[in-house]
């Protein structure tokens, strides 16, 4: 694989997420370390820069609520340990917010490049904006890829992580813009006897045999 | 190395750690319970504090070293 490709290679869902050993802010950490709790590992292009900035302050507001989900945050960009830790400390200063989650000092860009960070057509040097969603078997969930001008939306990365686990704890799908406590789809029927079944079944509302929902 | 500083002294969460197991041994998991801290970082000290040699695994649970119990 040529350098370009490997720089430009993208996991993919429902497979194992890329394996990592890393240093970060919190020590030494690696991929293992986050077995039987969900992740989100996430980039960020540069340490003191003002989209950044208010992206951190973003994961840092959302972190208790990702804690009562059994969910961990593990930032990265391609700065050194160094710099993350002056930038946090910087924050909390001037912000008043502290980053309570560890970064990846990833400056040989070992992490950036198994995962895709890296867009050569934004920045050959600098991470994208990505989220990438780990359950607790390692298997990667969801992936988010934000260009470098455009901050992300916290409120959709906890709604997603929402239905993410209701997916996967109540074997069901979930409509456009799904809020916990909305109606769930109901998988469609795969014969033609389960969907005449279907409309007849109480206790959820078809549209038509394929498109049922129903409460949780 | 963050459990142990260029001094060779302890940071205060992996005292918290080894101190956690002076009266019984425990599992990863036990230990994120016991002292508050999230288990991935549980386990990323341990790794250190095993090295260090004041830590050992047995089976799944892990032991305080006679060098871990001079550390509290």
């Amino acid at each position: 694989m040529s350098e370009e490709e490997k720089m430009t290679s993208l996991p993919l869902l429902g497979e194992p997420a890329p394996d990592f050993i890393a240093t970060t802010t919190h020590g030494e950490l690696r991929l293992s370390d986050f077995r039987d709790m969900w992740l989100i590992l996430f980039s960020h292009p540069a340490d003191f820069t003002p989209v950044c900035t208010t992206e951190f302050i973003g994961f840092a507001e959302i972190y208790p609520e990702l804690e009562k989900r059994n969910v961990a945050l593990l930032g990265l960009s391609i700065d050194s340990v160094f710099s993350h830790i002056a930038w946090v400390r910087n924050v909390e200063e001037k912000m008043g917010v502290k980053i309570p989650f560890p970064i990846i000092a990833d400056l040989n860009m070992e992490v950036a490049k198994k995962y895709g960070m890296i867009h050569p057509g934004q920045s050959s040097t600098e991470t994208v904006r990505t989220v990438f969603v780990i359950d607790p078997k390692g298997i990667l969930r969801l992936m988010l890829y934000y260009p470098l001008e455009n901050g992300r939306n916290m409120d959709e990365i906890l709604r997603i992580i929402d239905a993410l686990q209701t997916s996967e704890e109540k074997h069901v799908a979930t409509p456009a813009n799904w809020r916990p406590g909305d109606k769930v789809i109901v998988p469609p029927p795969k014969t033609q006897e389960a969907a005449e079944a279907r409309v007849k079944e109480a206790g959820i509302e078809c549209k038509d045999w394929y498109f049922c929902k129903k409460d949780l | 190395m963050p459990c142990i500083d260029e001094s060779g002294n302890l940071t205060e969460s992996a005292t918290a750690l080894l101190k956690a197991l002076i009266d019984n041994s425990l599992t990863s998991k036990e230990i994120s319970s016991k002292i508050g801290v999230p288990i991935f970082k549980v386990r990323s000290s341990i790794r250190e504090l095993v090295e260090a040699e004041l830590l050992v695994e047995v089976g799944e649970k892990y032991e305080i070293t006679d060098k871990g119990l001079s550390f509290t």
